[in-house]
């Protein structure tokens, strides 16, 4: 594929910025969203040659989801060794339902986080498909086979309660 | 999921104010250094870090014979493609920075050659009859059918449920012949508050019954169980020549005290050949060639290790997490429903300036990853094992070595020319061509 001229990127990937920072500012505190999403954009300058023309979006919101994982495994990492070999988590955490919907928290937090991580991206990012794919590495089938599970679950989950 | 739920999150999960960041985030991206995992992944850049980097190429076979070496032809060629999701995950790594690791001989290390017998894994019995003794053990009842995930490189056989509303043991007669168990039904949905999953001893010898069923024959001392606030494990590996492998069997039992998975194999392990092997010196060398590294057995290996080894098999990793459930066809969603198909918000210009162009290129800042000397001090003889191109394993002579804090990295210890090696290629670090 076509190399992006390195005066181009920025032009390519600023247009980007806000909704990587929303997803960010979704599931890490306030005060480290700024240096993740520098971090965001530092990958991508180095490894800019690498990604498919026409994937940059989601190849964007996959970095930003390695980066949120590493965060929580660099949080937990003292406290816990099993906690840094944990696989990759960077879905919405529990705490981030506003507590006002209680039900729809309690739902929430009955799911597992690969359940959570693929709702948020369809349901808040607003991704097709497709994009989700390229984004967890999976194919189109298991994402709609995965979307369609959680969103079942977190269905029967509000209705039972 | 209704529009009402999909309104319900976006209004609580989106209740979060995002911070306004400046566009120097972007424009400055050359000028920050990229970031570093955390200290315990080194084990997996160190070991699971080449494995992985094995799936993510094209396989380009290239065989090394040395100048007067008797021309034999290679036993196989060893693999170098992988799935999508593992050569994904190969991309991941190399987004990353990672940690550079020079390994020394130790004055411990013997300079002396050997030899080592090779042994194929072969398929054993037929994938009906093996698929139907697993689903006999675990209770599945049913015929033995063609799932319809098969295809020609991967047949594979179900007995029960593809939907994900019953127990099903599910086969691929392809690699090990392995087999798996899955019952849905045995997963709690919420945090687990009793524990009614068998004791340490009890895994054992329900494990040992249950893999003897299946064709495995191990004792009840050889099986490790481990346990954790959402099930109990026990898992055995294959032993050849009084070696233990890195092939295991394996049973988990949930909270409820259900079988939630189980999973096997159907081999046996026919000798090929001994062959001459190098030193654990000379050995050392190989530890910087991703495709020189094979797995070694539970007592040379880490989980990280075993993660990585199954990444270059093409599947996916053992996680915490459950088993896949796979629906009919006919209830997939055709596409995500969205009130809004847009991607991305629009930046508008006015609000970013964007930087002009520079007249001239910035040049880049060169990648300058940490490098970790290790001196290595004690090498073990074991077995590895390696997967060929056909997708078929194998056990070869190798080497591990300790690298401290119970880590470990392993090396194939045959002569250059028994095996038949997949092009070389650069994976890390990265260098810009433009520097």
């Amino acid at each position: 594929m076509p190399p992006i001229p390195d005066d181009s990127f920025t032009e390519v990937y600023s247009r980007h910025l806000p909704a990587i920072s929303a997803y960010l500012a979704r599931r890490v505190d306030r005060q480290h969203v700024e240096d993740l999403a520098a971090d965001v954009f530092a990958v991508a300058w180095r490894r800019r040659n690498s990604v498919t023309e026409g994937e940059e979006v989601p190849w964007l919101y996959r970095i930003a989801a390695n980066l949120v994982a590493n965060h929580r495994r660099k949080q937990a990492a003292t406290a816990s060794f099993m906690a840094s070999l944990r696989p990759i988590d960077a879905a919405p955490a529990a705490e981030d339902i506003v507590i006002a919907d209680a039900n729809l928290a309690a739902a929430w937090k009955a799911l597992r986080a690969r359940d959570r991580e693929v709702l948020a991206l369809a349901v808040l990012e607003d991704l097709p498909i497709a994009s989700i794919a390229v984004i967890l590495g999976v194919s189109t089938n298991a994402v709609s086979i995965r979307l369609h599970r959680a969103r079942k679950l977190l269905a029967r989950k509000l209705a039972a309660d | 999921m209704d529009d009402n739920i999909s309104s319900r999150l976006r209004a609580s999960l989106d209740a979060r104010e995002t911070p306004a960041l400046g566009a120097d985030i972007v424009t400055g991206a050359a000028e920050r250094p990229e970031p570093h995992m955390v200290a315990n992944r080194r084990r997996a850049v160190a070991a699971g870090g080449l494995t992985i980097a094995v799936a993510a190429v094209t396989v380009g076979a290239l065989v090394v014979t040395l100048p007067g070496q008797q021309q034999q032809a290679p036993l196989f060629t060893t693999a170098g493609g992988g799935s999508s999701e593992a050569a994904t995950m190969a991309g991941d790594q190399r987004m990353m920075m990672w940690i550079d690791y020079e390994y020394l001989a130790g004055a411990g290390l013997s300079t002396n050659t050997g030899s080592g017998s090779v042994y194929q894994l072969q398929r054993s019995g037929s994938a009906e009859d093996v698929i139907a003794r697993a689903a006999e053990a675990y209770g599945v009842e049913g015929e033995v059918v063609e799932s319809e995930y098969s295809s020609a490189d991967y047949p594979t056989y179900v007995v029960g449920p593809e939907d994900g509303t019953g127990p099903s043991v599910t086969g691929s007669w392809s690699g090990t012949g392995n087999w798996w168990y899955n019952n849905p039904a045995a997963y709690p949905q919420e945090t687990p508050t009793t524990n009614s999953a068998p004791t340490e001893a009890e895994a054992r010898t329900l494990a040992a019954e249950l893999f003897a069923a299946t064709g495995f024959d191990v004792d009840a001392s050889d099986i490790r169980v481990t346990a954790d606030e959402w099930q109990t494990t026990a898992t055995a590996n294959l032993v050849v020549d009084g070696t233990e492998t890195a092939l295991d069997w394996g049973v988990g039992w949930s909270t409820t005290g259900d079988i939630s998975y189980a999973y096997g194999h159907s081999v046996t392990a026919v000798d090929k050949g001994t062959y001459d092997t190098v030193s654990e010196v000379a050995a050392i060398d190989r530890l910087e060639d991703w495709r020189w590294f094979g797995s070694p057995g539970p007592e040379y290996q880490s989980m990280v290790l075993y993660a990585a080894d199954t990444m270059a098999r093409g599947g996916e990793i053992a996680t915490e997490e459950l088993p896949a459930e796979e629906l009919p066809a006919e209830e997939l969603p055709t596409e995500v429903p969205s009130s809004d198909p847009t991607i991305l918000p629009e930046l508008p210009a006015e609000e970013v300036p964007l930087p002009e162009a520079p007249a001239e290129e910035v040049p880049l800042p060169e990648p300058t990853p940490e490098t970790v000397t290790v001196t290595l001090e004690e090498a073990h003889a074991t077995l590895l094992l390696l997967w060929d191109s056909e997708g078929n394993a194998w056990l070869v002579p190798g080497f591990a070595y300790p690298t401290g804090e119970g880590a470990y990295t392993s090396a194939v210890s045959l002569i250059e020319g028994v095996i038949s090696l997949p092009e070389p290629i650069e994976v890390e670090p990265y260098v810009d061509p433009a520097v």
